[in-house]
């Protein structure tokens, strides 16, 4: 391992003309990253659907490269890059974040990975273990998703090495969206069937091109309908919800169908 | 004059040896005319402008625009009056003659498919007439709510032909709104109803295919406008109306683009570019052609920019009308994006609605419904005839296209 002086042997001596070119990197690459992150989002917000989506997803690209471009320009002006002063800067650069930014340092790494293998995107709904909500920016550390209910939160892309990410889009502009209803078993469930099919083909907010469908499950204290439909936007999904949901319960009630009585939450859950 | 109309009408489609002014096809073989070789470009520059919504950037017309004057209501109606509806109830009946006179036909229903605006219960009312049909009025709304089937006992007896103009009024977007329309479509199909035809506007028809998928085979529309049909056929407007020579000049660049002396290919790219704006839908297009018509105070007198073939002895006599740019597009208000699709998708959907069931079918309160349609209406998008809450002719190209691009379900023309 070189010594102290050899490793400052390896960085060049910096003048003003190498003091204002680096400047200039550093300032041109903030400033390119400030505008791709102000402008692209700003058009991507006016366009409809997928092709928001498909915008959105070039930010943090975009930012990793300009990153890059910055320290492979940068580097030149601070050290000779020969073989040797390389291992010598990467390896105490390895020892540093070893020891020091472990946490960071894997973070940093994870959000590449996440870039690369698209496991969120800008504009996707995710759930990371308790949080679901749209993911609004991918930053080099961090992703920060909004909740449904406004909430904005930053959660570390190191989450992705050892916990699942449930994504319900997918890159999609739309998504599955489901309601529930408990019912009283003594009824007539085609009936039934047909009737909560129905609440969803009428639904304004309705995307067509995929499929309507309701799940029955008989349970201990009543019947379990699912109605499984996909809202035109992803951003609907809970005024879908709402909109299945208060149209359904009317028009169970209109048929004459019983809520059950019972609690619904199983007893081992209770 | 409607006599007339219809002789001059056919005397175009006579002196053409190639299709006829109206013709027939399934909804599947509808061909949206398109603009050769500027369709990419036209769609990009498009998009761009939708991205940015700039509005000067439509202002590219001929910069004496100025000079032109809007013609009296009175004198557009003469000149370019109302589509020949009957007309296309004549070519209608000429092309269901096969089907009517086979009395062991498989398909005992025909569905009359027909664009936003082109007045397809007019056309099936006036082929009923023709038949002496029985017309089946649309269903009230109680009774659509409450699938009664006593609207079925204003059916003729089995053999007697009837017709269906409004499929659209036959169904609500409403969980109990459905149930009567399927019990007609299935009595209908399978031939329990007996002969009749079923008109049905094609955003409807979009509905009805996703709540009671039916056979293809047994739809009928009317084929898209292309630039040369458009042409004949205002040409055959324009000649029934006045024995007077009207003489129609660009007013982006002061060339003649009908009569003989005009240019083939300045003729053809000028109703090309209509024909595809309005994709195909001849009422659309032509409103679109009334609009743009203007005149000049100073007659014709004047050449433009050394352009015009004014001055030539044919060109002398006869009235001098300007055609303009295509109007600027009408924009929907700031805001609230999502809340004006919803509601003008129901409107679509139902071919118009009261304000009254609007408030039933979507997820808003009165007063913001209220409150949508009033900024709608402002901006031109929507007005209010009859009690019934429609899209206006000139905004139907915007209103489609964005519920196209956020994802809603349109028409397939």
């Amino acid at each position: 391992m070189p010594n102290e002086n050899q490793i400052g042997n390896i960085f060049k001596s910096l003048d003003s003309a190498a003091l204002l070119e680096l400047a200039i990197i550093v300032v041109t690459a903030i400033l390119l990253i400030v505008a791709v992150q102000r402008i692209v989002p700003w058009v991507a917000n006016r366009l409809p659907g997928r092709n928001r989506l498909y915008v959105l997803s070039i930010v943090p690209f975009f930012r990793l490269l300009v990153i890059l471009a910055a320290i492979f320009m940068a580097i030149p002006l601070l050290i000779e890059p020969s073989l040797q002063n390389m291992v010598a800067i990467l390896g105490s650069l390895g020892l540093v974040l070893g020891f020091a930014l472990k946490d960071y340092a894997s973070s940093l790494i994870a959000g590449i990975v996440a870039t690369g293998e698209f496991n969120y995107r800008n504009g996707d709904w995710v759930q990371l273990e308790d949080v679901y909500g749209e993911v609004r920016h991918i930053g080099l550390r961090t992703v920060e998703i909004v909740t449904p209910d406004d909430n904005r939160v930053l959660i570390p892309h190191s989450f992705l090495w050892n916990k699942p990410v449930i994504n319900a889009n997918n890159g999609d502009s739309r998504l599955q969206c489901i309601a529930d209803f408990y019912l009283n078993p003594h009824h007539n469930a085609q009936q039934v069937q047909k009737v909560l099919e129905n609440v969803a083909l009428t639904s304004p907010y309705l995307y067509f091109d995929s499929p309507v469908v309701v799940i029955v499950k008989e349970e201990p204290w009543g019947t379990h309908y699912r109605l499984k439909a996909y809202p035109v936007n992803s951003g609907q999904q809970f005024l879908f919800i709402t909109d299945m949901t208060v149209r359904g319960k009317a028009a169970l009630l209109d048929l004459g169908v019983e809520f059950p009585a019972t609690c619904a939450i199983p007893s081992n859950k209770a | 004059m409607g006599q007339k109309i219809n002789e001059q009408t056919y005397e175009a489609q006579e002196n053409s040896p190639r299709t006829p002014i109206w013709k027939f096809v399934p909804p599947n073989d509808y061909a949206v005319p398109t603009v050769h070789m500027q369709k990419p470009v036209s769609k990009a520059w498009q998009f761009f402008q939708q991205i940015f919504r700039r509005k000067d950037v439509l202002d590219v017309s001929f910069k004496k625009e100025y000079d032109l004057y809007s013609l009296p209501r009175v004198q557009l109606a003469h000149l370019v009056p109302s589509l020949p509806w009957e007309d296309v109830a004549v070519a209608l009946d000429t092309a269901l003659r096969d089907w009517m006179a086979d009395e062991f036909s498989e398909n005992s229903v025909k569905f009359f498919i027909g664009q936003p605006f082109s007045e397809h219960p007019e056309v099936v009312s006036h082929l009923g007439v023709r038949h002496q049909a029985v017309e089946i009025t649309p269903p009230s709304i109680e009774q659509i709510l409450f699938n009664e089937k006593s609207w079925f006992d204003s059916w003729p007896s089995y053999g007697t032909f009837w017709v269906l103009p409004k499929l659209e009024h036959c169904y609500l977007r409403h969980a109990n709104g459905l149930s009567l329309v399927r019990r007609l479509l299935r009595l209908a199909v399978s031939g329990q109803l007996g002969k009749g035809v079923i008109g049905c506007d094609s955003w409807a028809w979009a509905y009805v295919q996703r709540i009671f998928p039916l056979p293809q085979a047994d739809a009928i529309t009317l084929q898209a406008f292309d630039a040369d049909r458009l042409q004949r056929l205002i040409y055959g407007l324009m000649k029934s109306q006045s024995n007077t020579k009207i003489h129609y000049y660009s007013a982006k660049h002061g060339q003649e683009i009908t009569g003989i002396s005009a240019e083939e290919g300045q003729r053809q790219k000028e109703f090309e570019e209509l024909a595809a704006y309005c994709r195909g839908n001849v009422a659309i297009a032509t409103t679109y052609w009334r609009e743009r018509l203007t005149y000049r105070q100073d007659g014709y007198e004047e050449p433009f920019d050394g352009k015009t073939k004014m001055h030539t002895d044919e060109n002398r006599f006869g009235e001098h009308l300007w055609v303009t740019a295509m109007p600027p597009e009408p924009e929907l208000p700031i805001g609230n994006d999502e809340e004006y699709c919803l509601l003008l998708h129901a409107i679509m959907l139902h071919g118009g609605l009261p304000e009254s069931l609007l408030r039933d079918l979507l997820p808003f309160s009165a007063i913001r419904c209220r409150g949508l349609l009033g900024q709608m209406q402002q901006f031109g998008i929507v007005h209010c005839a009859n009690g019934c809450w429609q899209v206006r002719e000139m905004a139907y190209i915007v209103v489609r296209r964005l519920l196209s691009a956020h994802g809603y379900l349109t028409d397939s023309f």
